[in-house]
């Protein structure tokens, strides 16, 4: 923003006054002014002066204005650089005592200012629910399997990284509109289901009889990514036959048709998706689901003979399109099993433009493994919605990309081409334990219901309208607010459920618009905290939106209803007891997602010509983010130090992960707790290839953006933001100039050195990692080195570089160097408790919604003393967190 | 409405475009002396241009089309180019997109806010209008360039066909009630709800309480809306003998999703369903293309970091000179349509730009900007200083004062581009 200097005067001259008039604690502050402007006068405006703002510090002219956050921040750093002895930079420039005044008065100003603050108001603002804490809590109260109205919200402002803090968490009328809309379908969908109960059936799906398993226009010559199987025969006919129905025996031959199947051979070409379209679940609920598969491989022979049986067509380099023919398939058992991960996919009724686009379209369910020798039938249990249909996906194998060149397409096997036949899925649901649904009762108590005409739906019948409308409300509102409603906000909402009825609107619409009335009023979206301790429904409140992400469950409700959630042992169960539930997945999610970025890492995609090792392979992006959340979930229940955060000598790994890792000896998809072997470098979150693809773009790493990441997520001292028009420095991808080589110019200008000799180095040190954080040795170029030419895993041809080493060597600030990212680990854990402490601040940020301040330093150093003895456990420091001052505090 | 009123455009509207209006413009036209309405479209395609071969050198009448703006060369005398134009303090990135059309500074940081975006302030003058205040459109991400009073986000509509729904499939009569019914009871809900966050707001400390206003603001804003729409529901739609478009499957599809959008956005202009549209295009999240000619191409935001690697360059050059060219197309169809004072185009002021002037470097600065239409004096070079750049807003400001809005400033301007 341009501001007027003078106008900008005025209004300081305006704030001032007002201070001074209002508000006594300023006026102390400006006593003490006197006693700090001396000693900056003396020792710090020959360098903070206007005619010379180092560091973009001038300090004749920074105001006295603590109240005001920006300026109370500069003031702090003034503190903290000052105390430590950072600054002056030249010993002589101040003397002791003047030291301690600048020090204790910069301090208690900011203190008295702080303090008035959280009499008045509290450290944490007043904040509505975020769009996450929304659906969950929602989701709990009206105890529906599945919700997802996420995507209708508008998205969360964030402040300090998250979405807690009531100052960036705005409210406009589209928001208030869209909780309106949410609402109403989440409601709705709690009476989504048949009057009667319906009873689980089983149904089998041929693959043989799928549209969404073949191609309805055969295969293509050079590309045929399906081949109808009789047992391990390809059937020819079947394969290239264009009429659906005439690809399999059917019912004439029963037993035939249990040795059909259909091969999936997952190129980068072909196919992007495939699916059981016949199997539409009819039923929201619970189901076993069963596949029968096997893994197998295949070996094409061409027309024209080579000298070698090629397995897979190779076009005309020339790009005229002309292909050899595959003349023979053979097609042998699997060398491998094979995993499958199966999805849900919505496709709606069946209807055209029947799918919702409010909701999801694909749901991970389960990762099977496909065995090589023989059929097999699987079983996984999954929650199903109506309209839904299962798609599988075979993860390791190519995925198919445009544009993806036919002629390019490469085997991942020199022996065949690797692919998994489905013989058929089989659901049997839905499982019913409880009716009617446990939605209904959250609604409608134990009213009776009937269907309502041409849709799949109930209403209630009530007996007596009005009371009843009136007791359910009450129920409704007791669950929704948290705490007990007051009378009249009661009648007030019973009074519109009234009125609608008395207009003539059917029962169940009634309470459906009083409920969405109830979800959109301020006591339901808002969190109650008064300035001072939390009372216990607070607390309740503040900590199930901590460890759960929604609001409380009954039994923390009944605790704070008995007035002993307060009570510090009954409160450390209950944190335990949470950490335990299921529920704590969430928190491990939404804090991962905000703390780490873990949410925004697909945000890029490799380089296919750099990296043509990567292109599509979605396995190995969601096991890095399996790997952290499993890593951390893992901290916290066995209390883990928090300096594994840097360092560790054990993660979670699959398959993937460890051949990225370059550890062996793992197959398959599941995860498993594994040492890091000694001088593999990827122990700790920081060397997680989750956290190295989170801060690398796609073309590159920049130890700035990695360095500053580093600094601000990890260390707890997040750099200044750079000066405006600056644009970021890209790595030079042609190869000339090495990243390292391009910074140093970048430091040689003394204004943008002093910073940057504090965000680099941890950014160099983690440049032996790309882009996924596999390691390397030296850099990849578009234009210089030694030359590489291949054809990437999406089947893209590439030429680039092998080219300059890498260097990750580095020196902190306070001039100790490393070698490489060993070196820089062992100097960060010089250090445990700063990584203990930013751990604790940072979870203090998500848990209370509010920074931690100048004032809270205290408390925090209260935690890790606290913590101190189990080494600053992850699991001690929540608890620590949760007993502290200022988790209690509003 | 009078038949002597409609009878040409209409006719001429049905050979344009194959829409018929039902149409409530000319009610509110009447009052003044201009018989068509004003809009206002404005476009941000977030992967910027290759500089060199966007930027037109020499300046005023006489300047040199780039090989770029030579694409547009049928409309030269409709619209300028600016440069040196950009937003202050807005850097961060890829992020700077959440600024197109606000100027809250430092999209990137930590601690950023956003504020209200230009549409939307016209919105609140003339949003009231037509059936829909404004209409945030996207392709490829349902991000939007659209943002409230304060700062948050209005989702954009991302599927064309459920747009064509929206502004031309009618419910019939007892669909209509019963949408004015909910819209009502959705009234008589914010009463209570209104009422109870004044008692709730009352124990607040001061702090919480200006937090509070804003809800309270909010719940109000709502209310007057749902009246608005409340009388909107029992107006006809126009009609129209399009059927409704089918949504490209993938985000492969990038350019027939533009194609249709852009179609979308001019029959939403033509039909008077919003005078206000804003449309993002996402390339970013982009993760291959194939134009028209059925050449496919790998990630595009991968290529505008092609760091002059040759082949990369001739790649996102060819991408480059589609968007331009379909830009062209949209201008030429806008044009196409006669209203009674000249052409939709001459009646919509078409803002097409970027929040990044060299996305291989994520420049926020001397962004490449395009304005037709809207009655202005086209054809021309508007150059700014490239070091010391002009606030983009000025130019937002001289558009929102020819919308007929009574302001001198917008975000960051300092004032309006008296050159235009």
């Amino acid at each position: 923003m341009i501001a007027s200097p003078k106008r900008d005067a005025a209004v300081r001259r305006c704030v001032l006054a007002a201070a001074l008039f209002f508000c006594a604690p300023a006026v102390l502050a400006v006593g003490s002014y006197e006693s700090v402007r001396a000693v900056l006068d003396r020792s710090c405006v020959g360098c903070h002066g206007e005619s010379l703002a180092e560091g973009g510090l001038d300090l004749r002219h920074l105001e006295w204005d603590i109240a005001d956050l920006d300026n109370r921040q500069r003031w702090v750093l003034v503190h903290d650089r000052v105390s430590k002895g950072e600054m002056p930079p030249v010993p002589g420039l101040i003397s002791g005592p003047d030291r301690e005044t600048l020090v204790a008065e910069l301090s208690r100003a900011v203190r008295s200012v702080e303090a008035d603050e959280t009499a008045r108001d509290g450290r944490a603002s007043i904040r509505r629910l975020n769009r996450v804490e929304y659906q969950n809590t929602l989701q709990d109260l009206l105890r529906l399997r599945y919700l997802n109205v996420v995507q209708m919200l508008p998205r969360d402002g964030e402040a300090h990284g998250f979405a807690k803090l009531g100052e960036a968490l705005d409210v406009s009328d589209v928001q208030v509109n869209a909780y309106l809309d949410a609402a109403e379908m989440a409601l709705r969908l709690a009476l989504e289901f048949p009057a009667a109960r319906p009873e689980a059936r089983v149904s089998r799906h041929y693959a043989r009889a799928q549209k969404g398993m073949v191609a309805l226009n055969g295969n293509s010559l050079w590309n045929r990514w399906w081949l109808a199987l009789d047992g391990l025969e390809v059937n020819e006919e079947h394969s290239w036959e264009k009429e659906l129905s005439s690809r399999t025996v059917g019912e004439a031959d029963l037993e035939k048709r249990e040795s059909e199947s259909v091969a999936i051979f997952r190129g980068p070409y072909q196919p992007y998706q495939y699916n059981f379209n016949q199997g539409r679940v009819a039923h929201s609920g619970d189901y076993r689901v069963r596949v029968r598969l096997r893994s197998v491989l295949r070996q094409t022979d061409m027309a024209e003979p080579g000298p070698e049986p090629r397995f897979f067509p190779e076009g005309d380099p020339t790009g005229k399109w002309d292909f050899l023919e595959p003349v023979a398939d053979r097609v042998y058992e699997g060398k491998r099993p094979e995993p499958v991960s199966f999805y849900a996919m919505y496709s709606g009724d069946g209807s055209e433009g029947s799918v919702n686009p409010t909701t999801d379209h694909v749901r991970y369910l389960a990762t099977l493994e496909a065995p090589p020798d023989q059929p097999r039938t699987l079983e996984f249990g999954a929650y199903l919605r109506q309209g839904e249909i299962l798609r599988p996906d075979t993860i390791r194998l190519p995925r198919p990309m445009v544009p993806a060149l036919p002629e390019t397409i490469k085997q991942l096997d020199p022996e065949g081409f690797p692919g998994v036949a489905f013989h058929w899925v089989e659901l049997e649901g839905p499982l019913v334990e409880q009716w009617p649904p446990a939605s209904y009762a959250a609604l409608f108590g134990n009213l009776p219901f009937r269907q309502v005409d041409g849709v799949q739906r109930v209403e209630a019948i009530p007996r007596d309208p009005r009371v009843e409308a009136a007791a359910l409300l009450r129920d409704f509102m007791e669950r929704a607010y948290r705490r007990p409603p007051d009378e009249r906000e009661a009648e007030g909402f019973v009074a519109i459920a009234h009125a609608l009825l008395a207009e003539g609107v059917p029962f169940t619409d009634a309470m459906i618009t009083t409920y969405g009335a109830v979800l959109s009023s301020p006591r339901f979206l808002f969190l109650s905290q008064a300035p001072g301790q939390l009372d216990d429904y607070a607390l309740a409140e503040r900590l199930a939106l901590f460890l759960t992400d929604a609001g409380p469950d009954e039994e923390l409700l009944a605790l704070a209803s008995a007035g002993q959630l307060g009570v510090p042992g009954v409160l450390r169960e209950q944190v335990d007891r949470l950490l335990e539930h299921g529920r704590a997945a969430r928190f491990f999610r939404g804090y991962l997602d905000d703390w780490l970025g873990l949410g925004e890492i697909r945000f890029t995609e490799p380089d296919r010509v750099l990296f043509p090792e990567y292109a599509g392979d979605d396995w190995l992006v969601d096991s890095m983010v399996a790997e952290t959340r499993l890593f951390f979930a893992d901290l916290v229940a066995r209390d883990q130090p928090a300096r594994n955060i840097v360092d560790a000598d054990y993660t979670f790994l699959n398959e993937r992960l460890a051949n990225h890792y370059g550890v062996g000896g793992i197959r398959g998809p599941a995860f498993r707790r594994m040492p890091v072997p000694d001088g593999n470098p990827h122990g700790g979150i920081l060397t997680q290839a989750s956290v190295l693809k989170i801060t690398a773009s796609g073309a590159g790493t920049s130890p700035v953006v990695r360095g500053a990441w580093v600094k601000e997520r990890i260390e707890g001292e997040p750099p200044p933001p750079p000066p405006p028009g600056i644009p970021a420095i890209e790595p030079d991808t042609r190869g000339a100039t090495t990243i390292r080589e391009l910074l140093a110019r970048h430091r040689e200008d003394r204004a943008c050195a002093a910073c940057h000799a504090r965000i680099d180095p941890p950014g160099l040190a983690l440049e032996n990692f790309d882009v996924m954080g596999a390691w390397r040795v030296n850099y990849r170029s578009l234009g210089e080195g030694e030359r590489v030419e291949g054809r990437g895993r999406s089947g893209n041809n590439f030429v680039h570089y092998i080219g300059k080493p890498v260097d990750a060597s580095g020196q902190l600030g306070d001039g100790s160097a490393f070698g490489d990212i060993h070196g820089f680990k062992a100097l960060l854990l010089a250090d445990e408790r700063k990584i203990a402490k930013n751990l604790a601040e940072q979870l203090t940020v998500y848990a209370t919604g509010a920074r931690v301040r100048f004032t809270d330093r205290e408390e925090i150093a209260g935690i890790l003393d606290r913590s101190a003895g189990s080494e600053h456990g992850v699991r001690t420091i929540i608890h620590e967190i949760v007993q502290s001052a200022l988790f209690r505090h509003k | 409405m009078s038949k002597n009123h409609t009878a040409i455009p209409r006719r001429r509207l049905l050979q344009a475009g194959a829409v018929a209006l039902g149409l409530p413009w000319f009610e509110s036209a009447a009052k003044s002396t201009r018989k068509t309405p004003l809009r206002m479209l404005m476009i941000c395609q977030d992967l910027g241009f290759i500089p060199s071969l966007f930027s037109p050198t020499g300046e005023g009448r006489d300047y040199t089309a780039s090989p770029y703006l030579g694409l547009l060369a049928a409309h030269r005398e409709r619209f300028t180019v600016f440069s040196g134009l950009s937003h202050p303090e807005v850097d961060g990135s890829h992020k700077s997109d959440q600024s197109f059309l606000t100027s809250a500074p430092h999209p990137g940081r930590l601690s950023f806010r956003n504020s209200i975006s230009v549409d939307q302030v016209a919105a609140g003058e003339i949003g009231h209008l037509t059936r829909y205040r404004a209409l945030p459109l996207a392709v490829n991400h349902p991000k939007s360039l659209s943002f409230t009073q304060s700062g948050v986000e209005i989702p954009a509509i991302e599927s064309a066909s459920a747009l064509f729904r929206k502004m031309f499939l009618q419910g019939d009569l007892e669909t209509v009630e019963r949408e004015v019914t909910r819209l009502r009871h959705r009234g008589s809900v914010l009463d209570a709800v209104s009422q109870q966050a004044r008692e709730f707001q009352s124990g607040l400390g001061s702090r919480d309480q200006r937090r509070m206003d804003q809800y309270q603001t909010a719940v109000r804003d709502l209310e007057n809306r749902l009246v608005d729409q409340r009388e909107w529901e029992r107006k006809p739609k126009p009609r129209t003998n399009l059927d409704v478009p089918t949504d490209p499957a993938t985000k492969y599809d990038y350019i027939e999703k533009l194609d249709l959008m852009y179609r979308m956005v001019r029959l939403a202009l033509e039909t008077d369903s919003t005078r206000l549209v804003t449309l993002f295009i996402a390339g970013t999240v982009t993760p291959g293309l194939t134009l028209p000619n059925g050449k496919q191409y790998p990630w595009y935001h991968g290529l505008t970091h092609h760091s002059m690697d040759r082949g990369k360059l001739t790649q996102l050059e060819e991408i480059e000179i589609e968007q331009m060219r379909m830009l062209g197309d949209l201008l030429g169809s806008l044009d196409s349509v006669q209203e009674e004072d000249g052409t939709l185009l001459d009646n919509t002021m078409t803002l097409y730009g970027s929040n990044l002037s060299d996305a291989n470097i994520h420049d926020t600065r001397n962004l490449p900007i395009i304005l037709a239409g809207g009655g202005f004096q086209h054809g021309r070079h508007l150059a700014y200083d490239l070091d010391n750049n002009t606030p983009l807003c000025n130019l937002f400001v001289s558009m929102l004062q020819r919308l007929g809005v009574e302001t001198d400033r917008f975000g960051s301007s300092t004032g309006t581009l008296a050159e235009l």
